[in-house]
């Protein structure tokens, strides 16, 4: 036990520092996503300037909303970027390095990459909890351990789309749209559906936990609705594995150059 | 299977199910998928401490033959046993006991210092740091890259990016070593440079190296016995010795000279290629030496440059073919 979590904090560390080997160039990334994300706010609060509220939902609702998604995001493709090339290193033989180690292969496959822009996203988060969220420094823990159980469902949803290529080797651009389709739903107040589409929002496409229910459960103080974010990080993330080991079955390997390039 | 043998492999072989699907009138429409076999039934062992080259053109089922021995692939049927575990069903136990190289692939992080990609992997078969200390020290020494492991990755020649390769498959010091092209792309000295590491690490370690190429070089210099394999089969198992004396019997020397069109008329040595200047001969190694006839040529004409070549692969390949086709007639 104590091994492996030395392993994976090594291999964190590792994939930082490869991340911010040229750290000019990650800092330029973090301010301007920082910076980009607060710019698209700006559309929401016109919007708010002219309708005072979205079906309850005001601006400050919004902010958290979006918050809770940037930090979640922000942190998983920090961390663990490796995930949206998952496709394309499975279509090139890319596993086979991953393989050839004594350890389980998804994590050092998602950790083999790091997106600075990913904590500018993060950064962003607190302007918008703290200064147009109306969120107390108290609402932290809670609002960045939800927004992190969040960005495990979305980790977790990405990586089984794009072991979708075990099977379907043909999809690797699908796979590169599911996770923008995901994220561009996530940001967007989920109360608003109904029937239908909410049964999609909570399952196939899992947004409802990246962003909804963990800031319903921060605005109402909803234990349940807390819970229910951790627990379906934990299925989500358990169900991405089972995938990953059901795929990897069907793996055929490949012969293309390929350089861990981070 | 034998007992004390590091790798035992028995009547392997592996197929792939391929569907072609090209154009719109396909889209609707499952075409059937038509099985492709890469290995067909082969079997062979190899003791501790063995240099076997496994060599055979583009295709011939080497590599997949190698990803089926590290556990990567499931063979379609046969058993294999690699430090006496079954790849496929232990392939994690497995990769403690043995290195793998990928030549086309890299274990290092590219834009970071090689010794950080090195401690990380001490760190994925849990070493400690006295011993990853201590194991870093005797490699960087031996495949000389101790004035590398500071640099970026990035910044390393593909030569020097190798060494530290085969460092990286080494940090666990694992008794099989199992090498995929692992000087493709390399230039003749450093080709020689890498192929010295790896005899003197066998030899000081007890490793046990399987390897494929293209290159005869490799096979020569490295290995004392070479497997043969074509279109999935095993055409040919035996010592070096016995492949060089039947297979490996010619050398080309090329010379650059101030004369136009040198000749020489020694045994076993005719013109293979001529343009002005630039003379290839072919040497028959059955009735004389490369060193005799580099030396007759050095002494007749002005040598601008020399090279002495092996026998491309595929001329190798087909000598095998000729000589079992020969047998069967």
């Amino acid at each position: 036990m104590t091994a492996s979590l030395g392993y994976l904090g090594a291999l964190i560390a590792t994939n930082l520092r490869a991340g911010f080997a040229r750290p000019g160039t990650a800092a330029m990334q973090l301010v301007l996503m920082a910076v980009n994300n607060l710019i698209f706010f700006v559309v929401w609060a016109l919007y708010f300037e002219r309708f005072p509220s979205l079906r309850g939902w005001g601006q400050a609702d919004v902010a958290m909303l979006y918050g809770v998604v940037a930090f979640g995001y922000g942190v998983s493709v920090a961390l663990a970027g490796g995930v949206r090339d998952l496709a394309r290193t499975i279509v090139d033989g890319g596993l086979d390095v991953h393989l050839g180690r004594p350890r389980h292969p998804l994590p050092s496959l998602l950790m083999s990459r790091s997106i600075p822009a990913g904590f500018g996203d993060a950064a962003s988060a607190f302007v918008l909890w703290l200064w147009i969220g109306d969120r107390t420094l108290g609402d932290l823990p809670l609002l960045v351990l939800l927004s992190l159980a969040g960005g495990v469902v979305m980790l977790a949803s990405i990586a089984i789309a794009q072991c979708a290529v075990f099977w379907w080797p043909g999809t690797v651009k699908l796979a590169d749209q599911f996770w923008e389709v995901l994220v561009m739903i996530s940001v967007y107040p989920q109360h608003v559906f109904g029937g239908g589409v909410r049964l999609v929002l909570f399952t196939v496409l899992p947004v409802a936990f990246m962003s909804q229910v963990p800031v319903e459960a921060v605005r109402e103080a909803d234990l349940l609705k807390a819970l229910s974010v951790v627990a379906a990080a934990i299925v989500y993330g358990a169900l991405a594995v089972v995938v990953f080991d059901r795929g990897l079955r069907r793996y055929a390997s490949g012969n293309r150059m390929v350089v861990n390039r981070s | 299977m034998s007992a004390a043998a590091a790798i035992d492999v028995d009547n392997l072989a592996k197929s792939f199910r391929v569907r072609r699907r090209v154009g719109l009138s396909t889209l609707f429409r499952r075409e059937p998928a038509t099985e492709v076999a890469a290995v067909r039934g082969i079997s062979f062992s190899i003791r501790p401490g063995e240099r076997v080259a496994f060599i055979g053109p583009n295709g011939a089922g080497k590599s997949t033959t190698l990803k089926m021995l590290t556990g990567i692939l499931t063979p379609s049927a046969g058993h294999a046993e690699v430090a006496g575990f079954v790849p496929w069903l232990e392939r994690r136990k497995l990769a403690r006991r043995i290195g793998i190289l990928f030549g086309q692939r890299s274990q290092l992080w590219y834009h970071l210092p090689v010794k950080d990609s090195l401690e990380l992997i001490a760190r994925i078969y849990g070493l400690d740091r006295v011993h990853a200390a201590a194991r870093l020290d005797r490699l960087a020494s031996t495949l000389a890259i101790a004035d590398l492991l500071e640099r970026p990755v990035a910044q390393l020649s593909l030569g020097q990016r190798l060494r530290c390769e085969i460092a990286a498959a080494l940090m666990h010091a694992p008794p099989i070593l199992l090498l995929d092209e692992p000087t493709i792309g390399l230039d003749v000295s450093a080709k020689a440079s890498l192929r010295d590491h790896l005899i003197q690490l066998s030899t000081e370690e007890g490793t046990t190296i399987l390897l494929t190429s293209h290159d005869t070089g490799d096979i020569e210099r490295i290995c004392e016995r070479a497997l043969v394999i074509d279109k999935g089969l095993l055409l040919l198992d035996q010592p070096l010795a016995t492949l060089r004396a039947q297979h490996l019997r010619h050398r080309l020397v090329t010379l650059m000279t101030e004369e136009e069109s040198p000749s020489l008329d020694l045994p076993g040595v005719a013109v293979a290629s001529r343009e002005p200047h630039r003379t290839s001969f072919a040497v028959d190694l059955g009735l004389i030496q490369v060193e005799r006839v580099v030396a007759t040529a050095l002494e007749r004409f002005s040598v601008r440059d020399l090279a002495i070549e092996n026998p491309p692969l595929d001329d190798v390949i087909r000598d095998i073919y000729r000589g079992a086709e020969a047998r069967v007639t």
